[in-house]
């Protein structure tokens, strides 16, 4: 039996055998922005392959709620999580640079174990922020050519020429986010990385995987 | 024009002018299909090469 969760600290519990990997807030944030990228995928493709159904107004709703989660994770990741740890720097390529020569047997030097975010999962994180600013600002233009409960549409609000361009834009960050939820969804499942989705869901890993995975100097604030 | 239709959406309006509706739906399946090559790579690497080939850290 594991022992109960202790809440972070700055102070390293040795005691303790469930380690927080996703506080509440994050995990509610990452499971909206899913449903939301679900959706807006479903409602956006399913009537170009001949799935025709009302897809508008869910479509766009599901966008207002992106865009507030996507809100509320910057103001989160600014004020109250370490932003700097998902910074892409020159010890990680460095660091992912050794550690793959160490892996494929043409180095003896090893790198090491990375913090919370291995490289991996901050170029991940990067797409899936750069894919999703290109969509939310370009869908949130694309409003003002829908009627909303606060506005009436203006098809004129831009040239034709500028609406083309927001329209190639929104459908290759929407095009890109077909890959990325694959590949996303794919690792979620696979056998060796179900604790790191168990830590999506219920928020802990355990002391063993904490210890197996991260260098606990690179990653203190537990 | 037919290498551009391929790529981009392209309309022509009441004045005859040509307007850009987005990138070609064809598109689709290419991201779709890369996204499964991935997976399908990924597998493979997994199943083939990564026992023989990749040095794993003693815990």
């Amino acid at each position: 039996m594991e022992e109960k969760v202790i809440q972070p600290s700055r102070k390293f519990p040795t005691n303790t055998k469930k380690i927080i990997r996703h506080h509440l807030p994050d995990r509610i944030f990452h499971w909206v922005m899913a449903v939301c990228i679900l959706v807006l995928l479903f409602t956006g493709f399913l009537p170009i392959v001949g799935v025709k159904f009302s897809w508008v107004d869910p479509h766009w709703i599901a966008g207002i709620f992106l865009t507030v989660a996507i809100i509320f994770h910057i103001i989160r990741a600014i004020f109250w999580q370490d932003f700097w740890a998902m910074v892409i720097g020159v010890k990680d390529i460095k660091g992912a640079w050794e550690s793959t020569r160490w892996a494929l047997k043409i180095s003896e030097k090893d790198a090491g174990k990375p913090g919370k975010y291995p490289i991996l999962n901050k170029l991940y994180h990067h797409m899936v922020s750069t894919m999703s600013i290109i969509v939310v600002s370009t869908g949130l233009l694309m409003m003002v050519k829908i009627d909303t409960p606060w506005w009436e549409r203006n098809p004129y609000f831009f040239e034709d020429w500028t609406w083309g361009v927001v329209y190639v834009l929104h459908d290759f960050a929407s095009l890109f986010f077909i890959s990325l939820v694959i590949v996303h969804i794919y690792f979620g499942l696979r056998p060796e990385k179900l604790w790191m989705t168990r830590a999506m869901i219920l928020g802990w890993i355990t002391r063993r995987e904490y210890e197996e995975h991260y260098d606990k100097e690179k990653w203190k604030d537990i | 024009m037919r290498e551009m239709t391929e790529i981009f959406r392209i309309e022509t309006n009441a004045w005859g002018q040509e307007i850009l509706l987005g990138l070609s739906w064809s598109w689709l399946w290419v991201f779709l299909a890369a996204g499964l090559g991935f997976v399908i790579l990924h597998i493979l690497f997994m199943l083939f090469i990564e026992p023989k080939m990749i040095r794993k850290r003693k815990i």
